[in-house]
């Protein structure tokens, strides 16, 4: 991840200098990090109230049923993770309130979420882009 | 049909926690500020791909 972050960095940086546009990385550094705290802020509402949903789900239990009804799919799908696994049912760790450390269904669930918040986004942007052009 | 679904979603979840008697308002608080707590956490790593992605594309 390291060299990948840097070769593009510095992909970019050479082509900029090759086709004579310095400034467009100022530019870069102004628009694109503005853009990305933006994001990052507009993130905020759809995973709190994900989050927070899914919070009253755990705690009432609903996740429990869910985990419980899903079993056979889960046992069919990984056959050698037993069935009081934390990553199968999270009935065992209930006290914990941690986001990464909690129960696996509703930290895969949000961060299904997440991503496809976040797919959807980029497909919007790019097609507003394409169409403006 | 498919619009449907994420409203019985959260109606089903809210009524759940209602008929097992728990604070739903303080725990939806609760649960939101991880959102909040994450959305933070993930916006350094945000800042990088995107300065990274800004300085490719144009």
């Amino acid at each position: 991840m390291n060299i990948v972050w840097v070769v593009v960095i510095l992909c970019g940086i050479f082509i900029a200098f090759l086709t004579g546009k310095i400034d467009i990385i100022n530019e870069a550094l102004l628009i694109d990090i503005q853009e990305a705290v933006v994001f990052a802020i507009s993130l905020v509402g759809i995973m709190s109230i994900w989050l927070g949903l899914m919070n009253i789900a755990r705690k009432s239990g609903l996740i429990d049923i869910l985990a419980v009804s899903m079993r056979p799919i889960t046992k069919f799908l990984f056959p050698s993770i037993p069935p009081n696994h934390p990553a199968i049912s999270c009935t065992e760790n209930k006290g914990g309130f941690r986001f990464g450390a909690t129960c696996r269904y509703y930290y895969y669930f949000t961060f299904c979420n997440g991503c496809l918040y976040i797919v959807g986004v980029l497909v919007c942007k790019t097609l507003e882009r394409g169409s403006s052009n | 049909m498919s619009i449907m679904v994420i409203l019985i979603m959260i109606t089903s979840i809210l009524l759940h926690g209602v008929y097992k008697k728990i604070n739903v308002y303080d725990i939806f608080v609760e649960g939101a500020e991880e959102g909040l707590m994450t959305a933070l956490r993930i916006m350094p790593y945000l800042i990088a791909i995107f300065f990274a992605i800004g300085i490719m594309r144009r």
